[in-house]
């Protein structure tokens, strides 16, 4: 079986600045994977090169084995790859259940037969969305039930890949802690065969990701299995550099929030 | 009462053409160069009915697909980019489509007479409605039932797939890549649309007036398109109706204001900006309640 990800000697500049840098990174099946690092560091970079928001100068993006990176962003999606952003972001003037229909509709076009074949109901009960919802607009939303949203249609299309930037941006802890487990759990029912996630917040991906990598000048210098903790110890201190008391806080509050 | 009749085509003709910037609008530009295709469906349909001989509906049927054609070929580029850039190629092509036209020089001789377009001298003898024995009444009985037909086929658009992936393209494209929505196809799709719409109501114009010259399709007859659909609002196919409604009735069918309709016209879009930004009928984005 094909790796979900493989991504090998990818290069990018942007105007001359180094943001990848012969960036090689393999994602498989049943994996919940988080990048870590220093903002700048090339962390939604490494996303839009796969999603094929931003083209890579060099190198090879594999898709479940076949290399997109000459491919358009939707040509991707097509292949079963699904991405939240940074910014919370949903057509202002379509409710909830337009989101999904044109979602459905689009994956379906592309795919086929092939499509994830995915009732409204089931999505909204996979992510935990209440009914009402569906016919709100997205100004009428809270942030995290416009997060849910998004993270469903982005699973409708996701029948390999999840790339979630910063989803927990701009929530609290709590409701951060529950996007995650959702998130595990789309990964645990195969709804999708593996996730990316950015994010700041270690904790979080100490406590739901199965592993994680450190981005460090355009390269993935460091992985870390979740399990392992003096591993994961090693990947945080040379992160937080001399402060090992603050990689021991993170492993602390990993435990609370499992 | 006849002068509702006499506005009943004025009326059709023009909400064909505002049906057609009402799909642009919707893809989220503006385009201020649909009197191109307006005029290719002018002198496909005059061509095929007076020099060639040809029902009316075969030859609307012609100027739909022409102007589709050329708008689908001129879309390929233009689906590419947008914002001003994109309303700056529609305004320069459609400079150059009126040139075009007035170089459209072909003569054919149809019952013992010559016929077709002259050049810069225009296009007359498009006759088909006098020499069909149509009177007015029918004449605004085919104008209004086209108008009719495109406003169906455009609402009809709206409902479903590509009409809908069309509104997630122009909201955010981005997005709408990320769900495997291909934003360039859907753009020229509604572009190609939006020709042949245009090019409808090009062909019901010929006939209409009978003489068709380049000086037809300038660039005030799409501007002007484009300010009553916005005037009228996006929220659905109704904007264009209202808004069309409300210029042709009111400022040119009833000449309310006489000589100083474009002067108001200029006014009043000035003030719908300020009071109501999203048209006479508004669109649906509510805000928290």
């Amino acid at each position: 079986m094909n790796p979900v990800l493989e991504i090998v000697a990818v290069c990018k500049k942007f105007s001359g600045v180094v943001a990848l840098d012969d960036l090689k990174f393999t994602i498989e099946e049943g994996e919940m994977r988080g990048l870590v690092g220093a903002n700048g560091a090339g962390k939604t970079t490494l996303l839009n090169v796969i999603g094929g928001q931003v083209m890579a100068d060099s190198g090879i993006v594999r898709i479940a084995g076949l290399d997109v990176a000459k491919f358009s962003p939707w040509r991707r999606a097509g292949l079963g790859l699904g991405r939240t952003f940074q910014e919370s972001r949903m057509w202002a003037d379509l409710t909830t259940a337009e989101h999904f229909g044109i979602a459905i509709d689009a994956s379906r076009r592309i795919a086929g037969r092939a499509a994830p074949n995915h009732a409204v109901d089931d999505i909204c009960s996979l992510v935990e969305l209440p009914k009402v919802m569906l016919e709100r607009m997205p100004a009428q939303m809270r942030l995290l039930d416009r997060r849910r949203v998004e993270l469903a249609m982005a699973t409708l299309n996701a029948s390999n890949l999840l790339l979630i930037d910063e989803i927990g941006a701009g929530l609290d802890v709590e409701e951060a802690r529950m996007l995650y487990r959702l998130i595990a759990r789309l990964i645990d029912r195969r709804c999708v065969r593996a996730a990316i996630l950015v994010e700041h917040k270690l904790e979080l991906l100490a406590a739901f990701a199965t592993g994680i990598s450190l981005i460090e000048n355009g390269k993935a210098s460091q992985h870390a299995d979740c399990k392992d903790a003096a591993r994961l110890a090693l990947l945080m201190s040379s992160m937080f550099g001399h402060r090992s008391d603050a990689a021991a806080e993170v492993l602390q509050q990993r435990k609370g929030l499992q | 009462m006849s002068e509702l009749v006499a506005i009943i085509p004025m009326f059709s003709i023009s909400l064909v053409l505002a049906l057609s910037c009402y799909l642009v609008l919707k893809s989220g530009e503006i385009s201020f160069g649909q009197q191109a295709f307006f005029g290719v469906g002018a002198y496909a349909g005059g061509i095929l009915t007076a020099m060639f001989d040809w029902p009316l509906v075969a030859a609307l049927a012609v100027s739909a697909v022409a102007a589709a054609a050329v708008a689908g070929v001129i879309g390929f580029s233009l689906s590419r980019i947008s914002g001003f850039r994109f309303t700056l190629m529609t305004l320069v092509l459609g400079e150059f489509a009126k040139e075009v036209f007035v170089k459209i020089e072909w003569r054919r001789e149809v019952n013992g007479q010559a016929a077709g377009p002259e050049g810069p001298l225009g296009f007359s003898g498009i006759e088909y409605y006098y020499s069909h024995g149509i009177q007015h009444l029918a004449q605004g009985l085919i104008a209004a039932s086209v108008a009719a037909g495109c406003l169906v086929a455009v609402w009809v658009y709206g409902r479903t797939g590509p009409g809908r992936r069309l509104v997630a393209v122009a909201s955010d494209a981005t997005l709408a890549a990320s769900v495997s929505i291909d934003p360039v196809r859907t753009r020229l799709q509604a572009f190609a649309m939006a020709g042949a719409v245009a090019g409808i109501g090009g062909g019901l114009f010929a006939h209409q007036a009978t003489y068709i010259e380049a000086a037809n399709f300038s660039l005030m007859v799409g501007v002007h398109a484009v300010a009553y659909t916005l005037l009228g609002g996006l929220a659905n196919v109704l904007g264009p109706v209202a808004g069309t409604a409300f210029d042709v009735v009111f400022l040119e069918g009833l000449r309310v204001v006489g000589s100083y309709r474009m002067v108001v016209f200029g006014s009043l879009i000035v003030v719908m900006l300020i009071l109501r930004p999203r048209g006479l009928l508004g669109t649906r984005t509510r805000t928290v309640p």
